[in-house]
């Protein structure tokens, strides 16, 4: 007997199945943890994030119409909740960095061709918000630029456009020339490992 | 589009996608022609463009965020049995004997929020006849409500001695009321014929005893519900106050308080 589809578990949800959503989250967990992972660039944010998003979307799941694939609707939902940390964090002052700001970290000029050559988990945080999202959809997670447009609820050329101008951005970070650091932003801090991580209201 | 004669980054990683149209491509395929500069820049985006792809689709999600995100599902899992809204249908079976004839119909329950179930039902019971009666029967809105009203005929056909009493005619077609309008009703029932009538064509006869029991107080009615879990039933008892029904939406009849999927508070006046 074949695994039942995402459509099918996210119906079986909705009837009132208990490991339906369950089954549908670990299936694709690790592909939305890599999403907010890149897009917010902190393990913290981006568990707060996708817990967010995955708990919207078992709210939601009797709104979900079809019309794409629950993938998309997933993803979507994701991006909407990396979105609100981002906005989020952009009207604290105290943040290091939003839209506007290049991290600290970078050097004394990240235009420059001279940069030190960043891996690319480090390398995505210095583009604008807009761009890293459609960066990572795109180009790093693979998906098609009129799937990744209804992920990010825009047009199919804005997003062609922000990956140009995001990946063009990019070039004195990643192309070649350069060895590449060992920094990984994506390891998970030993604090995450030990801390109490209670989900409940 | 160039910088100290050279192209800009963004414009080669736009030629690269293919986004520039006919004349700005051939201005840049025509410069990169003749600048080994641009080239390298545009080999860069390539590299760039292969970095990003060489990165895994996939991170293996912590197990301690995978853990906390699980419990945060069950946690909202739970919250949402109790508070979400679950659009019932459901008809109701009276147990009380002399109910009024909102609820000896059977009536059905449709819908709604919070606090108030709206209920598809039998308007003035008073002025109805016989005749019209069977129209209730016959023109009720779903299959359920029909078969409910045959069953609850049914039992009152078997009803014994008290049967003798002239049972008031059922009420006319289906029009929509609360189910506070139907408690209303039952409060103003003859109490001493509480319990009577306890068996249902369709619950067993201790069906919500269970619950009624935990809470020290009385059964007013059952009913089938559609909340999506088969076999779930909502159980009404009294409140122990004026004014007020408590309705417990149940996954089985024998389920107890703990176990309620749902509870509504239902004010009577």
């Amino acid at each position: 007997m074949s695994d039942p589809d995402d459509a099918e578990l996210l119906r079986r949800h909705v009837a009132g199945d208990d490991e339906a959503f369950g089954m549908l989250v670990r299936r694709h967990r690790d592909r939305l943890w890599a999403v907010a992972l890149r897009t917010l660039g902190n393990p913290e944010d981006a568990a707060d994030a996708v817990q967010d998003a995955l708990i919207n979307a078992f709210r939601r799941a009797s709104s979900f119409r079809g019309d794409a694939s629950v993938t998309t609707w997933l993803h979507r939902i994701v991006v909407n909740a990396c979105l609100d940390r981002i906005r989020l964090a952009a009207s604290r002052p105290s943040v290091a960095w939003n839209d506007d700001l290049d991290p600290p970290s970078l050097g004394p000029d990240p235009g420059s061709r001279a940069a030190t050559r960043l891996d690319v988990e480090a390398a995505l945080a210095t583009l604008p918000a807009e761009q890293r999202l459609a960066v990572v959809l795109v180009d790093m997670e693979g998906y098609p630029v009129a799937e990744a447009a209804e992920m990010l609820g825009c047009p199919v050329g804005t997003v062609k456009s922000r990956c140009a101008r995001g990946r063009a951005r990019l070039l004195p970070l990643l192309a070649a020339g350069n060895p590449a650091p060992a920094r990984d932003v994506t390891s998970t801090p030993a604090h995450m490992d030990t801390r109490v991580l209670g989900g409940e209201p | 589009m160039t910088t100290d004669g050279h192209l800009d980054a963004v414009v080669l990683a736009e030629y690269d996608d293919g986004l520039l149209d006919q004349p700005a491509a051939t201005h840049v395929r025509e410069h990169l022609a003749q600048c080994p500069t641009c080239s390298a820049t545009l080999n860069g985006l390539g590299d760039v463009r292969d970095r990003l792809a060489g990165a895994p689709a996939e991170i293996t999600m912590p197990a301690a965020v995978a853990a906390r995100i699980d419990r945060a599902i069950a946690a909202e899992r739970v919250q949402a049995r109790r508070e979400s809204v679950p659009a019932p249908t459901a008809t109701i079976h009276p147990f009380r004997r002399r109910l009024p004839q909102l609820l000896a119909a059977a009536a059905t329950v449709a819908a709604v929020a919070f606090g108030g179930y709206v209920v598809a039902t039998s308007g003035g019971g008073d002025s109805a006849d016989t005749t019209s009666a069977e129209g209730a029967a016959a023109d009720s809105g779903d299959g359920n409500d029909s078969g409910a009203v045959a069953g609850s005929r049914e039992h009152e056909a078997a009803g014994g001695a008290e049967a003798a009493a002239p049972e008031p005619p059922l009420p006319a077609p289906a029009e929509r009321t609360t189910l506070t309008e139907q408690i209303r009703a039952v409060a103003a029932a003859d109490l001493s014929a509480r319990g009577d009538s306890r068996a249902s064509p369709l619950f067993a006869a201790d069906c919500g005893l269970v619950l009624a029991r935990e809470l020290d107080t009385e059964l007013i009615g059952v009913a089938s519900t559609d909340i999506g879990q088969p076999g779930a039933v909502l159980v009404v008892v009294e409140a122990g106050e004026a004014g007020v029904a408590r309705g417990f939406v149940l996954p089985a009849c024998g389920a107890g308080v703990a176990e309620a999927l749902r509870e509504l508070t239902v004010p009577i006046e």
